[in-house]
């Protein structure tokens, strides 16, 4: 009773909760000192690396396979009706790739060998990642059954909670929900010992870990709450995980998501790309709203403005704690790092914001 | 249909009862309307509940006695003022008090010379207070407390010595002095005279203390004894005369009580410094110094003396009444200070205050839109003048030698010569925040002062006032009279100064709130140098910043920065003192607006509407909310990071317009054409640009323009 009179008395004071970037968050500007393997490339979305070292990243409508001392070599090796996302091996050595509104195709030596577009009650609209257990078994993100991922902001905005963890199991081609009205499930992984799920969900800003074997809402264990932004995908590195923030959250977007009136008039009558939301790139299109702190000064934009868009790769450790990070500042231009990846000491990065693939050293976070 | 709606709309948020609140609320004498309601009820109720209290003679009777204790709480209120306290007064009450009495009865002195010396006495051991206190920095409270012991000392001891010669002479001989007589019961207009005494030295007090530089010193010692050692103040030498006041005062009034009463009783004056100490505080002058007033004083006087000798009419216990009136002030200082805490930061929650406004959809800027701010590169090439070497030239200005000038946020004028402009010296230092200039006709440069005012520069570089104060309006709460934003100027063929202020409401540094309120709170002022008066000519207008005269020098261009209007005030003709509007709607925010020298004007854009921006101007409450719940850094705005220059014609049509897409000029402010250039500032740039412009006249000038030439 009291703290539901408190809720509606004072129900703006949680979005002062939003953690500030300190600590093992400091904001730095490693990302700014990646080398770029690949610029002006489609907006990628991710990446996988193969036991030789080769590079597989989802760019416009297709898998591109980089390769070479320097990655200096580029392949196709598929193409898709529609923008392919996530990517991930399958034990069997197929590639894994997810479709923007479509599900999910299994790549194999023969291109396109298996599709999964129905799940349980309803189709695949937002495959986020896919990931395969050492058993076989698919677990899938799917991030809401009302936008494909290029329209995740729809989602956000809408304040949508229709997320759900599908499971695929390729022998029986069984496909069932193991949990449903996540926000936005983004990133899921299996741990490095194989006995836990590990999941991010991007509107509720957590990490949380699920058994393997028993994978329920009752068996959820947050590992982190109230991250400081949107966390996307979450992948294995050595002795821990690296996790992408593709963008951050803002006092104002928090703020707007409060205020239903404005908010619902915006998105009735204003484009997309201006409303008050977060981005993956900004500071091109001069109809983009800017906020106080962005105002130019003796012609330097802060790097501590309110970022609308962001680069971020976290590092966690075994115990699933932030140990440091790998930042581009509100005036850098390599934002919204979705894709990421480590091999061999390096790191590999997919900025779709400003469409680069980056290497840097995975040591030096 | 929905434009009747935007005017309903917009006529629900025009008036608002928050505002009126706020401003009255921000009110200096708001801070004693607790003290005044207080002795309000408590006349009242006490008032009623005995009988004849208002009764002329009773009254006067009851008024005498308030004297002279009131002047003890004056002398307290200014030690507290000052950030001391003085605990002696009711020592020093008791020695002056014996003192007039054994002057006059055994030394049978004239009561004229009576009053003087006591007042040098009181003075004299006001001034060992101040001297401990000022110079050798002794604690307050512990100094008078033991000057206290000591007075209370003197007064006994003198007792045993004099009391019974004065008793003696009291019966033998009878002193005669009508003065004597009037101060202890004479009246003036059927007021008691210690009455009429004390109300004009309360006077002369409050004015001294509240519209004086030395009662100003008193408060900001009392504010802040570092900081206002730090601006200069002598602290040692105003805490000194602190004192010295505080035992003239205290004088005065054991004077009045020596002559009313005929007394030399030894406890005399006994527990006074606590009444007035009561008294002060609950007229709201602050225990911690540097608030408060002497007229509040009066009214915590009113209000103890009301109290006690009611109940001691009302036939109350004498103890009980002590414990009643320490209840009623207990409650009263509680009440007294929750509302000066609270007040300010009342008023900072509820003094924004923002309004509806529907702006009408803009030509399309966006690169291949077609129209005519389509966006282009065509100050990508501009030449940069002082790069890192000037702090945001809001506005840029050339004199008829070729010279730029450009107001910066340091407080000056600063110029650049040489064929190059290479050149950088401060023309002149004014302080404030510079902002629009003008050149009249005897070549001083007029400019406009955030925080200041109108201020001129002679060719030679001095600096004079023009004027920083205009004509109140009467019929609004908030005094408007100084002029806190003015923003650019324009000056008639007459010599007359034309100026915006940008906002009434908000200073320079917090002119973005004025952006999220929206609200008509500018206006159009004019300076007239031949007979040095200032008038209000236009008021409640949004914003309004840029302000140029025609070229056929008969009306004047008024830009509104967040209504994106340009309106034109006719200063002649048949049209004359009407206003009407030029140009509306512009998907621009307007900053300055100047001559081109092809009969044109240029505009100078701050910044550019966003459709989320152009939504929340049309939500109030949304803006409202933002303003209480978002940090400012993280408050949507208007984009300033795009400027543009656009030229438009006398009829309002927009010719052209001019982007950077670099973003070098990020928010250009404003713009000057000068012999076949446009100079371009910007209030947050570091650096001037120029371009060259494509037909125009490269003879052209803005003094000649103006003035003619030379």
């Amino acid at each position: 009773m009291w703290s539901r009179l408190k809720q509606s008395l004072f129900h703006r004071n949680d979005q002062y909760a939003i953690p500030p970037m300190d600590g093992v968050l400091l904001p730095n500007n490693k990302i700014d000192q990646f080398r770029v393997v690949r610029d002006s490339i489609n907006r990628p979305d991710d990446l996988e690396v193969d036991s030789d070292g080769r590079l597989y990243v989802s760019t416009g409508n297709c898998i591109i396979r980089l390769h070479g001392a320097s990655l200096e070599e580029e392949a196709v090796i598929a193409q898709f009706e529609d923008p392919p996302g996530g990517l991930n091996f399958h034990p069997d050595g197929r590639l894994m790739v997810c479709l923007d509104g479509k599900g999910l195709a299994l790549v194999g030596k023969q291109g396109v060998e298996e599709r999964l577009d129905i799940a349980g009650d309803g189709a695949i609209r937002c495959a986020n990642t896919a990931v395969a257990a050492p058993d076989g078994r698919v677990y899938i993100a799917d991030g809401t059954s009302y936008h494909g991922p290029r329209e995740w902001y729809f989602d956000l905005m809408e304040k949508r909670t229709t997320g759900r963890l599908l499971r695929y199991d390729p022998e029986t081609s069984k496909t069932e929900t193991l949990l449903g009205g996540l926000s936005f499930p983004n990133g899921v992984a299996i741990s490095h010992d194989g006995s836990s799920l590990l999941l991010t969900e991007s509107w509720s800003h957590t990490l949380s870990r699920y058994p393997l074997s028993d994978i329920r809402p009752e068996t959820r264990d947050v590992l982190i709450s109230n991250l400081p932004g949107y966390p996307g995908r979450i992948v294995p590195a050595s002795g821990g995980y690296w996790m992408t923030l593709f963008a951050m959250r803002t006092h104002l977007v928090e703020f707007v998501l409060t205020e239903d009136k404005y908010r619902e008039e915006m998105m009735r009558s204003i484009d997309p790309a201006y409303w008050i939301r977060p981005a993956l790139s900004s500071g091109e299109d001069f109809l983009e709203p800017l906020q106080a702190g962005h105002a130019k000064t003796l012609g330097v934009m802060k790097p501590w403005a309110p970022p609308r868009s962001y680069g971020l790769i976290a590092r966690l450790d075994e115990d699933y704690e932030i140990r440091g990070s790998f930042h581009c500042r509100v005036n850098g231009k390599r934002h919204g790092i979705t894709g990421v990846r480590e091999r061999g000491g390096a790191l590999y990065a997919a900025s779709k914001g400003n469409s680069l693939i980056l290497e840097g050293r995975s040591g030096g976070a | 249909m929905s434009q009747l709606n935007d005017g309903l709309l917009q006529l629900r948020y025009r008036w608002s009862f928050k505002k009126f609140l706020a401003e009255l609320l921000e009110k200096r004498w708001m801070d004693g309307i607790i003290p005044f309601g207080i002795m309000v009820c408590v006349i009242l109720v006490f008032g009623s509940q005995v009988e004849n209290y208002f009764s002329p003679d009773v009254l006067a009777m009851t008024a005498r006695e308030f004297a002279e204790p009131g002047f003890v709480a004056l002398a307290m209120a200014v030690t507290l003022i000052s950030g001391g306290i003085d605990l002696s007064v009711g020592g020093m009450f008791a020695i002056i008090n014996f003192l007039s009495l054994m002057l006059t009865h055994i030394y049978g002195w004239p009561a004229l010379a009576v009053v003087p010396a006591a007042l040098a006495v009181g003075a004299l051991m006001g001034a060992l207070n101040g001297f401990l206190i000022g110079f050798l920095k002794t604690r307050a409270f512990l100094t008078t407390l033991v000057t206290m012991i000591a007075f209370r000392a003197i007064v006994k001891l003198l007792n045993l010595e004099f009391a019974p010669k004065i008793a003696l002479s009291a019966k033998t001989t009878f002193y005669e002095s009508t003065v004597w007589d009037y101060m202890g019961d004479g009246s003036f207009l059927g007021i008691p005279s210690n009455v009429v005494i004390l109300l004009v030295v309360a006077f002369i007090g409050h004015v001294l203390l509240t519209r004086s530089r030395p009662g100003w010193r008193v408060y900001a010692v009392g504010g802040g004894r570092r900081s206002a050692r730090h601006v200069g103040i002598k602290v040692e030498r105003t805490i000194f005369f602190v004192y010295v006041i505080s035992g003239i005062l205290t004088a005065l009034g054991a004077v009045f009580y020596a002559a009313r009463l005929d007394s030399a009783a030894s406890e005399t004056g006994m527990g006074l410094e606590i009444l007035a100490l009561m008294a002060v505080v609950l007229g709201g002058v602050s225990i911690l110094g540097g608030k408060g007033t002497p007229g509040r004083a009066l009214m915590g006087i009113v209000i103890v003396m009301v109290i006690t000798n009611a109940l001691l009419r009302l036939g109350i216990d004498s103890a009980l009444n002590s414990l009643i009136q320490g209840l009623i002030l207990l409650f009263a200082i509680g009440i007294d200070v929750k509302w000066l805490k609270h007040l300010y930061a009342s008023i900072e929650k509820i003094y924004v205050v923002p309004t509806y406004l529907s702006l009408p959809k803009a030509l399309d800027p966006r690169p291949g839109s077609g129209t005519v701010f389509e966006f282009n590169d065509r100050l990508k090439d501009a030449e940069t003048i002082g790069l890192d070497q000037i702090d945001g030239p809001e506005d840029v200005i050339l004199d008829r030698q070729g010279r730029l000038y450009g107001s910066v946020r340091q407080g000056w004028i600063v110029r650049f010569s040489g064929d190059d402009f290479s050149k950088r010296d401060i023309f002149a230092n004014i302080g404030g925040r510079p902002l629009g200039m003008a050149f009249d006709r005897d070549e001083n440069l007029v400019v406009c002062v955030g925080g200041m005012g109108l201020y001129g520069v002679r060719p030679d570089g001095e600096v004079y006032k023009m004027t920083d104060e205009t004509n109140r309006t009467w019929t609004r709460l908030k005094d408007d009279s100084r002029i806190r934003l003015a923003d650019d100027c324009d000056i008639a063929p007459d010599g007359k100064v034309y100026f915006s202020e940008a906002t009434i409401r908000y200073k320079m540094e917090e002119w973005p709130v004025d952006g999220q309120e929206c609200r008509p709170n500018g206006r159009l002022i004019c300076y007239d140098p031949a007979t040095d008066r200032t008038k209000t000519i236009v008021r409640n207008l949004i914003f309004p910043n840029g302000v140029c005269l025609a070229h056929d020098g008969r009306s004047i261009l008024i830009g509104l920065t967040w209504k994106c209007d340009v309106l034109r005030y006719w200063l002649e003709g048949p049209k004359k003192g009407r206003i009407e509007t030029v140009i509306s709607g512009l998907p621009i925010y307007i900053d300055n607006i100047n001559r081109a020298s092809d009969g044109n004007y240029w505009l100078a854009s701050v910044g550019l509407r966003t459709p989320v921006y152009d939504l929340a101007m049309r939500m109030p409450s949304f803006r409202l909310r933002m303003v209480k719940f978002v940090p400012p850094d993280e408050w949507l705005y208007p984009n300033v990071n795009w400027g543009c220059v656009i030229k438009f014609n006398e009829q309002g049509d927009v010719l052209e317009s001019y982007w950077d897409p670099l973003g070098n000029y990020a928010h250009v402010t404003s713009m000057r054409e000068h012999m076949g250039y446009l100079y371009l500032g910007g209030l947050h740039n570091n650096r001037i640009g120029r371009i060259k412009i494509q037909g125009a006249d490269p003879e052209w000038t803005g003094p000649d323009s103006y003035w003619g030439k030379k």
